[in-house]
């Protein structure tokens, strides 16, 4: 497609709570909610196949060697880039 | 690999992630929704209220003196921020899922426009959309119906019905067509001799209503109008994929080309709470010039009757006009619509009100949808 959907709808942007700040605080609290919704029906989808494989969950949790630091740093910054991209909108 | 089951092959996939997040988000707004809405009326008893009684000497009696004081109670505000929330982030989930496929889904739309055999679209790039729908974004949707990413984009409307299932956390039905279906079955109650042998649908979006009509009457031909070009793609393909035969065109149900006296059955669902005060006199209008004589003119709408309830409760039920870009939920259901029917030239004793079914129930307010409409008289004055 040659352009990418909107991402701020048009019309009132009431403030509900002391500062339209808070207002994004909250959404980025439900934002982290969210994510951490889908992360836990990820985690347990493979625990689940792993046992029943018969692989040691608790030991391969224990073994952080599988995963450099670069590729952390990195999925944090997506998911920092996430909770933040509230900011760029206008207050 | 079980995989979760999709309405009709043009339903937007969902991710293993997305359905995760879609249903953190669903199950987030049914509490807030439920145990956490009903807490909104005491704070608005213990907080705010006793000033306004101890000032005014009683209780709120209108609607406007009951928002004023449920506008400044900090847990109703609250409430709202995280319902706001809630709505902002199942809005930009369901369009990022959407447009991630928004290519694939359209091609799909394209090849079954150019193999359809049952039903036909027709588009009309120089209809004038009007202003007071393509200013706003209504439902607080980045770019509403009408954003268009590409050539033959289905975007807004497969966005819709991906977005209606999760808005109503599927209240309404598998097909999202409880609404078509409550149409359907008031008129076979109401009116057992009806079978109509033309039907229109105003407003029809993603096809989701319109449908329920061309299985209750196979015979009949069946159109559907919308002022969206890639809600109507989307809904002419859904629905040849569902092999239905729907005429689908881009026309303002204000004044359309059809012939005056074309139709024996006109409908709509949920369309009134989204016309200007301006636009709703000019529909039913339109509506008595497209109807035969003993042609019958159905308005589904979410059953907001400010007459049952009590101030409170009238201003909680403003809160889509108020917080959710619905700019003419408020006034519509202030309006005298049998007045508006009259004044377009439907009589009295042609006119009809009621509640349909409860087990068909508007998520919004778990009511039952009502029907407004009216039914002109037989040629021979019957």
């Amino acid at each position: 497609m040659s352009k990418v959907r909107p991402r701020v709808a048009r019309g009132p942007q009431p403030q509900l709570l002391s500062s339209s700040y808070e207002d994004k605080l909250l959404r980025m609290v439900m934002t982290l909610a969210t994510e951490l919704a889908v992360t836990r029906e990820r985690t347990d989808a493979l625990e689940t196949a792993c046992r029943k494989a018969g692989i040691d969950v608790d030991a391969v949790l224990d073994d952080t060697s599988h995963v450099t630091h670069a590729t952390r740093a990195e999925r944090h910054r997506e998911l920092a880039g996430r909770l933040l991209q509230i900011l760029e909108e206008p207050s | 690999m079980a995989q979760e089951s999709s309405p009709h092959p043009l339903f937007p996939h969902q991710s293993a992630d997305e359905r995760a997040r879609h249903g953190f988000l669903v199950e987030f707004k049914r509490l807030l929704g439920s145990r956490y809405r009903e807490n909104i009326r005491r704070s608005y008893e213990k907080t705010v209220l006793p000033d306004f009684l101890a000032q005014v000497g009683r209780a709120p009696q209108t609607r406007a003196e009951a928002k004023a004081l449920l506008h400044r109670d900090e847990y109703f505000r609250l409430w709202t921020a995280l319902a706001r929330a809630q709505h902002q982030g199942y809005v930009d989930s369901t369009g990022a899922c959407v447009e991630r496929q928004a290519e694939t889904l359209s091609a799909v739309a394209r090849a079954v426009a150019r193999s359809a055999s049952r039903g036909s679209l027709r588009l009309d790039e120089s209809l004038n959309i009007p202003a007071y729908q393509s200013e706003l974004d209504v439902h607080c949707v980045p770019g509403g119906y009408f954003v268009e990413l590409g050539a033959d984009d289905v975007y807004a409307g497969a966005r819709y019905e991906l977005g209606i299932t999760l808005f109503t956390l599927g209240a309404h039905g598998y097909m999202n067509d409880s609404k078509g279906i409550a149409g359907v079955n008031f008129l076979r109650q109401r009116f057992p001799q009806f079978t109509p042998q033309r039907v229109l649908e105003l407003g029809c979006t993603a096809g989701n209503s319109t449908l329920p009509y061309v299985d209750a009457w196979p015979e009949a031909e069946v159109h559907g109008i919308d002022l969206s070009a890639p809600c109507l793609r989307y809904a002419h393909a859904r629905s040849e994929l569902l092999g239905r035969a729907v005429h689908y065109s881009q026309q303002n149900a204000e004044s359309t080309a059809f012939p005056t006296g074309h139709f024996d059955l006109v409908v709509s669902h949920i369309l009134l709470h989204e016309l200007s005060a301006e636009a709703l006199p000019r529909v039913f209008a339109e509506c008595r010039r497209l109807l035969r004589p003993g042609g019958v003119m159905l308005h589904v709408e979410v059953p907001v009757r400010y007459s049952r309830l009590d101030a409170f409760e009238q201003a909680l039920s403003d809160w889509d006009t108020d917080f959710n870009n619905e700019p003419f939920w408020e006034g519509l259901h202030a309006t005298d619509l049998a007045a508006v029917a009259r004044e377009v030239g439907f009589g009295s004793a042609e006119i009809f009100d009621v509640d349909l079914d409860p087990a068909l129930m508007a998520f919004i307010n778990r009511q039952p949808w009502m029907a407004f409409g009216a039914r002109l008289p037989k040629s021979n004055g019957q």
